[in-house]
Formats: C-alpha cells, sequence, structure tokens
C-alpha cells in the first residue's frame, strides 16, 4: 500500500479497545465469542409480554461498576451512558493511558449514539399523565439525550479537547472513528476516545424497528447474515471505544500499536429513509474512497467485516457491491450473528473487531450461516474462524437516512 | 428516628449508590455529592417511600442524614 497524498494525513494508531456488548464485557471476552461463532439471541420477555412483535434479542452483560476517576453515580446515568462509560474506561487502561496525570485539554471524544435513553423517557411521560408535572424526574432530560454519552464520558475521564457525538444512525460508530481520525491529522488534540453506544431495547423503540420491517419476528428468530432463509436483524445493546493516537506519538511513548487506522470513507444514499440505495451506489463510494484514502488496492484487503445485517435487501445490496469492489478476494464476515445489531454501536464494536483481526490474523465466523444467499457471491467465512495473516480489512457500516461508512486497518 | 435514619440511609445506598463507607448520619448531603437536581430526586423518592412532599427550600444539600429524618418524621411520616 502506498499513499496517494502523502503527508496529508499522519498515521493513527489503535492503542487501547473497550468493549461491553453481548458478546462480553472486556477485549478477551469478547474476541473469544466472536470466534467462537456462538449466537448471543435469548428469549427476551420484556420485549415478547403483551403480545409483543419481538422474542429475542441480543442484552449485554452489566458492566462492572464503574473504576473511573469521575464521580458521577450510577444512578444518574441512562445506560448506554453507563456502558460507554466502561467500554472507555476499559479502553483507556488497555491504552496504557491515566486519565489523573494526561492533559485533558489535548484529549477528544467522539461517540456515535442515535436513540438516546428512551427507557427514562417513556417512564416518565407515564409520570406525568398519572402522577402530575411536580412528579416528574428532573433528570429527564440529562437521561435522555444522545449527546450525553459523550459529556459524562468526559466528566468521568477527564476529557477536556474537542467533543462531538455522531447520529449517522448504524453508521454512527463509524463516522465517530473517522471523524476521530481527522481530529488528530488537524492537530486538534493528540488522544481520541472514538466509538459509540447504543442501549435503547424498549417495548416501544423496538415495537416501531418491528413495524418497519427490520426485524426477524418469525417463529424461529436468529440472526442470520447471508444466509439464503435470513428474514431480519436481531437487535442488540452495546458500546466499544478506541483509544486512537498519531503512530509517532504512541510509539514514543512505548504503547502498543494493535492496528492502524488507514482509511476513512463517508458517503449518503441521498435516496430513501430506510432502504439502501438499490444498487448499493452511495456504500459502494465510500469503500472506494476509503480505500484511496489508504492508498489500498482491493487486492490488499484480506477480510471485510460487513455491515452484514440479516436483512433481505441489505445483505443483497452490500453482498454485490463487495463483489464488485473486491472480487471473491477477501474473507468477508458478519459478526452480527453472533452479537445482534446493536445499531449505533454497531460500527465500533466492528471496527474493534476489525482491528482484532487485524492484529491477530483470524477472521471470526459468520455465525447462523448454513445455507449461502447463491445471489451473494462472497468468500464469506462459515463454522470455524478462519486464520490468515492481513495486512489490511475494511469495516463497513450504512445506516438508516442513507449514511455510509467505511474504515481500513492496516497490521501495525 | 433511628428506624426512619436507618431506612433513609438504606434509600441513599440503594437507589443513589452512595457507598456505606462514607454515609453517616452527620453527613451533609451535599458531602454524599447531592447537586440541586439529586436533591429534587431524592424529594421524589422520599415522597414514594414516606407520603411526604418536601419543597426545594426545604431539603437543602446542608442538612445532614440525621436532619433530613427529623424533617421526614415532622411532616408525619413513622418509621
Amino acid at each position: 500500500m502506498t499513499r496517494s497524498h502523502p503527508g496529508a494525513m499522519p498515521e493513527v494508531a489503535v492503542t487501547g479497545l473497550g468493549l461491553v456488548t453481548p458478546a462480553g464485557v472486556g477485549v478477551s471476552a469478547n474476541w473469544q465469542r466472536v470466534l467462537s461463532g456462538e449466537p448471543c439471541a435469548r428469549p427476551d420477555e420484556e420485549l415478547s409480554r403483551d403480545g409483543g412483535l419481538v422474542r429475542v434479542s441480543c442484552r449485554a452483560p452489566d458492566p462492572p461498576p464503574s473504576e473511573a476517576p469521575g464521580r458521577v453515580a450510577a444512578w444518574q446515568l441512562e445506560r448506554f451512558v453507563q456502558l460507554a462509560v466502561a467500554a472507555a474506561w476499559q479502553a483507556v487502561r488497555d491504552a496504557g493511558l491515566n486519565p489523573e496525570d494526561w492533559d485533558g485539554a489535548r484529549v477528544g471524544v467522539v461517540l456515535g449514539n442515535s436513540l438516546g435513553g428512551p427507557a427514562t423517557f417513556e417512564q416518565q411521560r407515564d409520570v406525568l399523565r398519572d402522577a402530575g408535572p411536580t412528579k416528574v424526574s428532573p433528570l429527564l432530560v440529562t437521561r435522555y439525550m444522545p449527546n450525553m454519552v459523550a459529556g459524562y464520558v468526559a466528566i468521568e475521564l477527564g476529557v477536556e479537547g474537542p467533543s462531538l457525538v455522531a447520529a449517522t444512525a448504524c453508521a454512527s460508530g463509524a463516522t465517530a472513528v473517522g471523524v476521530a481520525r481527522q481530529l488528530l491529522a488537524a492537530d486538534s488534540c493528540d488522544v481520541v476516545l472514538a466509538g459509540a453506544s447504543e442501549s435503547a431495547l424498549t417495548p416501544t423503540v423496538v415495537t416501531g424497528l418491528a413495524r418497519m420491517g427490520a426485524l426477524d419476528t418469525s417463529r424461529e428468530p436468529a440472526s442470520r447474515p447471508f444466509d439464503a432463509a435470513r428474514n431480519g436483524f436481531v437487535v442488540a445493546e452495546g458500546a466499544g471505544v478506541l483509544v486512537l493516537e498519531r503512530v509517532d506519538d504512541a510509539r514514543a511513548r512505548g504503547a502498543t500499536v494493535r492496528a492502524t487506522v488507514r482509511g476513512f470513507g463517508s458517503t449518503t444514499d441521498a435516496h430513501h429513509a430506510t432502504s439502501p440505495h438499490p444498487e448499493g451506489r452511495g456504500a459502494e463510494a465510500a469503500v472506494r474512497q476509503a480505500l484511496a484514502d489508504a492508498g489500498a488496492d482491493p487486492g490488499d484487503v484480506g477480510h471485510v467485516n460487513a455491515h452484514g445485517t440479516g436483512t433481505v435487501m441489505n445483505d443483497l445490496i452490500e453482498g454485490r457491491m463487495l463483489r464488485r469492489v473486491f472480487g471473491d478476494g477477501p474473507a468477508v464476515t458478519s459478526t452480527k450473528g453472533v452479537t445482534g445489531h446493536a445499531l449505533a454501536a454497531a460500527g465500533a464494536i466492528e471496527a474493534a473487531y476489525t482491528v482484532l483481526a487485524v492484529q491477530h490474523g483470524a477472521v471470526p465466523p459468520t455465525a447462523n450461516l448454513t445455507k449461502q444467499d447463491p445471489d451473494i457471491e462472497l468468500d464469506v467465512v462459515a463454522g470455524q474462524a478462519r486464520t490468515v495473516p492481513l495486512r489490511a480489512a475494511v469495516s463497513t457500516s450504512l445506516g438508516f437516512g442513507g449514511h455510509n461508512a467505511a474504515l481500513v486497518f492496516a497490521r501495525a | 428516628m433511628a428506624d426512619l435514619e436507618e431506612r433513609i440511609s438504606q434509600l441513599l445506598a440503594t437507589k443513589f449508590q452512595v457507598k456505606q463507607a462514607v454515609l453517616s448520619p452527620e453527613k451533609a448531603l451535599s458531602e454524599l455529592a447531592f447537586d440541586s437536581l439529586a436533591l429534587i430526586e431524592l424529594s421524589l423518592v422520599l415522597d414514594n417511600e414516606f407520603g411526604v412532599a418536601l419543597s426545594e427550600e426545604e431539603l437543602t444539600g446542608e442538612l445532614t442524614v440525621r436532619d433530613v429524618a427529623e424533617l421526614v418524621a415532622s411532616k408525619g411520616a413513622a418509621a
């Protein structure tokens, strides 16, 4: 790989990872689970009671109480914020950084979220109706607002540099990582906590997703990306955070570089609120942009962690797009077979998995893949993880609203 | 009163995650990290638990856990 525009973008290192997902708490628990290919979907009584349309979900285990130096009690934090704080703290520790002695003004935070905290909103709407305005919690708004995911991570860890919340739906996590890299290139800061969090598994929200036709509401629901019998996604929650630094800074302080963020592509379909462009035009442009940014040829890419939601349309359109760009070269997987679809957090969680694939030379299998859709002509890894040395790998993320993001990670 | 103090302390520990190590009847709410919004939340919890309405002027950060118990008792709540 050679850069097409040397000097325009400094090499950016991933020096820390933090994960709280249905696959587990922490990097090693997550990596073992996705390599095993064992799905996380479980019956969900909260969603299915009262005749709910949705029978299963992928919930994350509760993270252990925060050891972060901040002082905000957990009761003030909505679950999507708690997951983000836990993942951010893990990532910072993994990077060997200590918030007690860093220059907070040179640390940034860019996190994705799309749905905020609907659980509190729904509960407080009932309080207002049933008990009146003087019984409504003064924390309703700060528990509901999506931006608080970055606000509270900043409070807990002492981040005083740039902060931003990306809301590009299911592309949010990938957008956050790409934008964080641009902040480092612009020298706006020296360290960025980049990632995303989502926890919006309320009956109302999930029913809305089901009514869109996005979820598998069949008798035997499962997350089956690229399978001929796929029937919609399984909704999940989780958080993933990556610590990004310029490679020179990382090496100067003796940090372990897990992989580098080599390229980023960001485009928009401008086509439809929820349906992807039928030819995957925007998604293809994002992948090609990311490859050009990385100075990489399609042949350099040995692995794609696809968006692969398990909906009929996404997988067909994305599968054809990946075939056009890469041929049948790379080992393709969708880790959503294991984790389900954590919406805004998916791109961050999958960015972390792609980093681990590059670092360890291993591609997780796509869970529940028994008969690959014959119209998806890709080398999709099924059954067992595949060991393969990787120079570079791509993670794709596509969101409602037509948001497309692609990231290229390279071996350090 | 001791019973009421104990029940309020338990609420602070369970609903507001105040660590047992720092919790004592002499501690002021402000020392237990209660800001203005958290104080309003506390008044809602006390109302649910004891059926007493405390105004923002009454339930201030200067009150100790013991003061809060006395205030709640003065509004007619029994332990």
